[in-house]
């Protein structure tokens, strides 16, 4: 090749090379009913946050779903949003672990009936990039309860239960709250109009500030819960159903918190944390317990910074350390157990990762619990035990009991095991499943 | 598995493995399922996960819990 055509490619390569590094967007109108006001890039960098805005042409769909699959099959990131009169407004990002090429498809979720499905875009790549993720608070709206007390907690001389949120979508006629005070059903009007303490007219989110309450002797200790139905009416006379729970605390009073820092309180029992946007991002850390001494983030949270500001204040004196948050963990996840330090002849090899946990060795697990699950503490619990068993298929079934009559809060409750002919048995069809029966083994 | 009662008071317990979901029975609300049906004793257990350390005698029986609440500020 000579000199001036050598150069000729070098220019046409440069304009190759700028021409391929121009960003490309989504059709905004590619997902049929979807307008997209924000295009969105097909390349995208891990821990970018961006905002997909826009519309949707029929308003009463009250949620949408972005579901990202991997185009290796691996792993889909769904980015699930509430839609109020035919607007949408979510976050969405990926963590450093989850760089590939993706495909994209849309879910929506009319008020009844099954989700339909756009067509797929193919290829959304998302490159590794680095560095923290500074996830808006808008990004856990769409991760939270529906309908719910906040705080979600009450106590028993109190006059009126806490300022009671409903996040709705579509287009709304009427949200109404239901509530048992004195034996007594009452019903309360929730409002979207900016006032009596609802933050901002018109975004979805009904409120109602004060509903009085004289609760009754059976609701105090009963796991301390009352239930709220809230019933939803849209525009077109359907009717969505959501429940709202709220903790009653009997008696005495609750001992009156300190300020250890800026961020962090303690009472007597509780260690209380603020999150300043740092402690549930995709980048937390999870001192890894089974799968040895490296950070996994695939929950979202920091569980090594919460434990390391816990035992900054608190002592080294407890087993296990819950995490209660009115949040969910990434892709929803709401009760997870982290073994830090296990025993010997329960089908795992013993390790003890308590000293990356700022344990000084007596911690045995971490458990998140989100608010909203009352249930699962004693699941979570034992699971640090049970089951890591082969003969009992384990792994398949996730650390459960499975198909077994083992029985208890871990599953395993096959009532009967019914013979019908050789190698075919019937099997009651919650078998697998009743988690919460307050039921214990004694495997 | 806690380490609460002795390996000898836990009873033998039937597992389904190698399954396959055949149909539903709506109306009885049951799984028919073909499997190999087997029966696990806790000596089946200990010899393929070797005995619990430390054994039920000596095991920790009361547990202490500690609770953090994590909330956005307002």
């Amino acid at each position: 090749m000579s000199i001036r055509f050598r150069w000729l490619g070098a220019v046409l390569a440069a304009l190759w090379i700028c021409s391929g590094a121009q960003a490309q967007n989504v059709p905004a109108d590619y997902f049929g009913d979807l307008r997209l006001a924000t295009p969105l890039p097909t390349e995208l960098r891990t821990g970018q946050v961006f905002s997909l805005r826009g519309t949707i042409d029929d308003p009463a769909i009250p949620e949408i779903s972005f579901v990202f699959s991997e185009v290796t099959g691996a792993g889909i990131r769904e980015f699930r949003v509430a839609a109020v009169e035919g607007r949408f407004d979510q976050r969405i990002f990926f963590g450093h672990k989850e760089a590939g090429e993706y495909t994209l498809e849309v879910w929506f979720f009319p008020i009844e009936g099954p989700g339909q499905t756009s067509i797929r875009y193919h290829t959304i790549k998302v490159a590794q990039d680095s560095g923290p993720i500074e996830v808006p608070v808008a990004y856990y709206h769409s991760l939270i309860d529906k309908a719910r007390f906040e705080p979600n907690a009450m106590r028993a001389d109190d006059k009126f239960m806490p300022p009671l949120y409903v996040r709705t979508g579509g287009q709304v006629r009427r949200v109404t709250a239901f509530v048992t005070s004195a034996g007594e059903e009452k019903a309360y009007e929730l409002r979207d109009d900016g006032a009596e303490g609802d933050a901002v007219s018109g975004d979805g989110v009904y409120t109602h500030a004060a509903i009085p309450l004289v609760p009754d002797e059976l609701a105090l200790g009963d796991f301390g819960n009352l239930r709220s139905g809230v019933q939803i009416i849209y525009a077109d006379g359907t009717i969505n159903w959501q429940v709202a729970e709220c903790g009653i605390v009997a008696g005495a009073r609750l001992s009156e918190p300190t300020r250890l820092s800026a961020n962090v309180y303690r009472s007597d029992h509780v260690l209380n944390l603020v999150d300043q946007g740092d402690l549930f991002r995709a980048s937390g850390r999870v001192p890894s317990g089974v799968m040895g001494h490296g950070f996994s983030n695939e929950y979202g949270l920091d569980f090594a910074q919460v434990s390391a500001l816990f035992y900054e204040h608190l002592p080294d004196e407890f087993d296990f350390l819950v995490i209660r948050s009115a949040h969910s963990l990434i892709n929803g996840v709401q009760g997870v157990n982290i073994g830090v330090k296990k025993v010997a002849g329960i089908g795992l090899e013993p390790f003890d990762n308590a000293e990356h946990w700022s344990s000084g060795g007596r911690l045995r697990s971490a458990l998140f619990i989100n608010f909203g699950l009352v249930g699962p503490l004693v699941h979570e619990l034992a699971h640090n035990w049970s089951t890591f068993l082969a003969l009992f298929n384990s792994n398949f079934w996730g650390g459960h009991w499975g198909l077994s009559d083992v029985g208890g809060v871990l599953g395993g409750n096959a009532e009967a095991f019914e013979q019908l002919e050789e190698g075919v048995y019937a099997v009651n069809t919650d078998a697998t499943n009743s988690f919460w029966g307050g039921r214990y083994s004694n495997l | 598995m806690m380490g609460l009662i002795p390996a000898a008071q836990v009873q033998p317990h039937l597992v389904l493995s190698d399954f396959e979901l055949l149909h539903v029975d709506e109306e009885r609300d049951k799984f028919i399922l073909s499997g190999c049906l087997d029966t696990v004793t806790v000596e089946q257990i200990i010899a393929e996960v070797g005995p619990r350390d430390p054994d039920f005698e000596r095991s920790q029986k009361a547990f202490r819990l500690g609770t953090v609440s994590c909330r956005l500020p307002h």
